[in-house]
């Protein structure tokens, strides 16, 4: 009777670190991102323009192809290789690829300086269309850790955070030491304030970002080829909005004079950068 | 004839008759009330019902004299209606509209027309049409002009169009709503109208459409007779090359009566342009490699770049405004890839289709410097066609200053940033490339280290985050219901508790000195049989016998130091109380 406890403890944890996977990286591409390396190192020493925009197109469908085979194996690309995927881009002129990269990065790690920067300068690329805003000043002092680190560690953090206060809830209940229950009482407090910018972070999800990557992309009024154009000018490559529906191989987007409607292949939503929008019905 | 018979009859000829009547009333030719003026438009429409099977309509009479045009259809039909589980699908109406219009005055014979319904084929009858000719009014007057009447391809001219009626107030505006102008150059030039702004506009009939355009209205005396006139201007620019005639005509409706419900009565009235001819050249070949197809006059170019300082082979926007008179919306950016610019910075291989702007149209095109040292943009050159002086015009635009410098950042020992076997090198490298990035908002270094490229984010997080929040509530889960279940059972917790005081008392006795051991025990003993009444005989038995020795130890008048025997005791009232626990 007195053991049953410190037996149920032991049984969780030992089920926590069966379900644990395996910390160790698996095998990866290496070969794909070693060509894509050598292709982006041989561009840069070459001295005519049309030569050199080939080999960097070449090393960034190199990296396309190393991220998407992460992808097909369930597994999270690195910022690293994001980072390197949309440099090849820029440097190949395909500006919404790059923004794509860049901001794939930021979603790993926020805090990685060289892609805040190369997206800000990607984005001055993109004329005659006004590039988002970054989040409120006041939220990202606020809560400072979510510029810092990504969501999944943030998520990690606070699911850390939940465990510590309901083993002190357990213990304070099995005890009944109230001393040890003001403890989870704060745990669960800071898991609180910590869940704020997760649930902020999950409702901007919900608005399915994307970016143009083609290099401009003609807004339509219908989802059909004879449709009226939605705007004067078409929309430059890079251009980031937001996905409202997508129905066959249309995609409908905002904009600030209402909403779109754009062709599924000349635009990629931030939550599946590399792979087109769906050509089933979606709404 | 048989009685009985008769009923049968009736019904055999009720049934005919609603088969005529149906089919009469499946395909029926409607047309537009006379009378019917020489090269007027006559409507005619042929209607026919359908319940799904296909349908066609096709012309088969023939007169040569007569211009049929069309047919356009149109279709109405009503939804399914479902009536005691029977699904009724309701006709659907096609109404086949024509067009006719007569060259010469005289009876005119129109159709047959031979409809297809399924497989089922029938030939309408044929509808006659008196044309008449419709003289000019005296008091309608139409001029179509244009300042010239030699133009080349691509030039914008000035056209005006005046429409003048002299009437009261009423019949002017009855006619002027009802008014639609017509010419060859509507159809042969691209009009260039703009969005219709003004209270009044006038319609343009161009081809098959209407068209408004703004028109400013005056009054004007012609040989006495007072007159209402529009006048609109607009631009109409020249396609093709070649000599057209431009004839024009304008047809409205003359206000005979105004009925008592709002309703009126008219009748056509015309009138006709005086008749003119413009000639429409080619641009003269040989003109400088920068000329596009611009025709016209007084065109600037301006240039704009988004950045002054870039390294070799980086992307410069450019942006290009042109401006000129009387049309920029058809404008083109020339080839400058043979031009002096092209020697020192690479243009695009494609045309930007470009944005009009409130005077002209802008263009946005990505540019890069081919080597280091250039200190500035080269002037752009746009070259037009003067058709005033027939000859090609040149604007240059200012020379913007950009430094070019070496392209530091795009060399491959500079853009690794990763460690590895040169990595103190790299690093370097990477901190150049950091500094000379934020000068120019890009760092395009990229990391070498296969092993930091390759490393992958598994999927542990969202796993254990449900693992720790599963164990979280388990555990507090698990700690509520062993509370419950102790609090449940109040002598349970009691008899719990106090094994666990009488455990303590025994195993504390045993560090105590014989005498002050065996009172601990002995007291232990007894509570334990106070708190246990249902216990068997045996157990009393033992428990006694334990009690008696315990006794004999404690008040021994000879203390004794040997705790062999103590501790026995003390091990056996241990056991007892354990199992009874």
């Amino acid at each position: 009777m007195k053991q049953a406890p410190i037996r149920l403890s032991v049984l969780l944890l030992a089920w926590l670190v069966a379900l644990l996977p395996s910390l160790a990286g698996q095998e990866q591409p290496k070969s794909l991102v070693q060509a894509a390396v050598d292709s982006y190192a041989s561009a840069l020493e070459l001295q005519d323009r049309s030569e050199q925009l080939a080999a960097f197109r070449h090393s960034q469908q190199l990296f396309q192809q190393a991220i998407e085979a992460n992808t097909a194996a369930d597994r999270e690309s690195s910022p690293e290789l994001w980072l390197a995927f949309a440099n090849a881009s820029l440097q190949s002129e395909k500006v919404g690829w790059a923004i794509l990269g860049y901001r794939s990065a930021l979603a790993s790690e926020p805090s990685n300086t060289q892609a805040v920067q190369n997206l800000r300068f990607a984005r001055s690329l993109v004329t005659g269309w006004q590039s988002p805003q970054s989040d409120g000043e006041f939220g990202d002092t606020l809560f400072f850790w979510r510029t810092s680190y990504s969501q999944s560690a943030q998520n990690l953090f606070a699911a850390g955070l939940f465990f510590a206060a309901g083993i002190c809830a357990a213990v304070a209940i099995a005890s009944r030491r109230s001393w040890i229950l003001w403890i989870g009482g704060a745990l669960i407090a800071a898991w609180i304030v910590f869940c704020i910018p997760i649930f902020i972070d999950a409702l901007e999800e919900r608005r399915q970002l994307a970016v143009i990557v083609s290099d401009e992309a003609i807004l339509r009024t219908a989802d059909t080829p004879g449709a009226p154009e939605r705007l004067t000018a078409p929309i430059p490559g890079g251009a980031e909005l937001t996905v409202l529906s997508r129905r066959g191989d249309w995609v409908e987007v905002e904009i600030p004079q209402g909403s779109g409607w754009l062709r599924a292949h000349e635009i990629r939503s931030l939550d599946a950068p590399l792979s087109q929008a769906p050509s089933s019905d979606n709404d | 004839m048989n009685l009985k018979q008769q009923p049968v009859l009736a019904l055999l000829c009720i049934a005919i008759a609603t088969v005529c009547t149906s089919t009469a009333q499946a395909q029926r030719i409607r047309i537009q009330e006379g009378p019917y003026y020489v090269g007027e438009p006559v409507t005619l429409q042929v209607v026919v019902r359908s319940d799904g099977n296909d349908i066609s309509v096709k012309h088969i009479g023939k007169d040569s004299e007569l211009t049929l045009r069309g047919p356009r259809v149109q279709s109405t039909s009503s939804g399914t209606t479902i009536v005691n589980g029977q699904v009724i699908q309701s006709e659907t109406q096609y109404v086949y509209q024509y067009s006719i219009v007569s060259q010469t005055p005289g009876l005119k014979t129109v159709g047959p027309f031979e409809i297809s319904v399924g497989y089922k084929k029938t030939t309408t009858d044929t509808v006659e049409f008196n044309f008449e000719i419709l003289e000019d009014s005296p008091d309608m007057f139409l001029n179509v002009t244009t300042d010239t009447t030699r133009a080349y391809v691509g030039q914008t001219i000035p056209v005006t169009v005046q429409w003048g009626y002299s009437a009261s107030g009423a019949k002017v505006s009855h006619a002027f709503r009802r008014l639609r102008i017509s010419s060859k150059l509507f159809d042969e030039f691209e009009l260039q109208l703009g969005d219709a702004q003004a209270e009044y506009a006038l319609v343009l009939q161009v081809g098959d459409s209407a068209a408004e355009v703004d028109a400013k209205i005056t009054e004007k005396r012609i040989d006495g007779k007072k007159f209402v006139v529009a006048t609109a201007g607009f631009g109409a620019r020249c396609s093709t090359s070649g000599k057209f005639e431009i004839t024009s005509r304008c047809r409205s409706e003359e206000l005979l009566a105004r009925g008592f419900f709002g309703g009126s009565q008219g009748k056509p009235i015309v009138a006709t342009g005086a008749p003119f001819t413009i000639e429409v050249l080619p641009v003269p070949t040989g003109g400088p490699p920068t000329f596009s197809g611009a025709v016209g006059d007084e065109y600037t170019i301006a240039t704009r770049l988004k950045r002054t300082q870039a390294r070799v082979g980086d992307p410069i926007q450019l942006t290009v405004t042109l401006r000129g008179k009387p049309d920029f919306s058809s404008l083109r950016l020339p080839d400058w890839s043979t031009s002096d610019a092209a020697e020192l910075f690479q243009f695009p291989s494609e045309q930007p289709t470009g944005q009009p702007t409130g005077d002209g149209k802008r263009f946005e095109l990505t540019i890069r410097a081919k080597e280091a040292g250039i200190s500035s943009l080269p002037p752009l050159e746009f070259t037009w066609f003067d058709p005033v002086t027939e000859s090609f015009q040149t604007a240059k635009s200012k020379p913007l200053p950009l430094e070019i410098a070496a392209s530091e950042l795009v060399t491959s020992s500079s853009v690794y940033s990763a460690a590895g076997p040169q990595s103190s090198q790299a690093k370097q490298s990477s901190s150049g490339a950091q500094d000379l990035g934020s000068t120019l908002a890009a760092n395009l270094a990229i990391n070498r280290d296969t092993a930091a490229l390759t490393r992958t984010i598994s999927s542990l997080p969202e796993a254990t985050i449900k693992t720790l929040y599963a164990s979280a509530i388990g555990l507090v889960a698990f700690a509520l219901l062993w509370r419950s279940r102790t609090v449940l059972s109040p002598s349970t917790s009691r008899q719990t508790t106090s094994s666990r005081k009488l455990s303590a008392q025994l195993a504390s006795a045993r560090t105590q000195p014989p005498a002050e051991a065996a009172k601990l025990v002995a007291s232990a003993l007894r509570q334990f049989v106070q708190s246990e009444p249902s216990m068997d005989d045996a157990t009393r038995h033992e428990i006694d016998s334990l009690l008696s020795d315990c006794d004999a130890i404690a008040f021994s008048p000879t203390p004794t130091s040997d705790t062999s025997k103590l501790a026995s005791l003390a091990e056996r009232a241990q056991q007892i109380v354990s199992a009874a626990k």
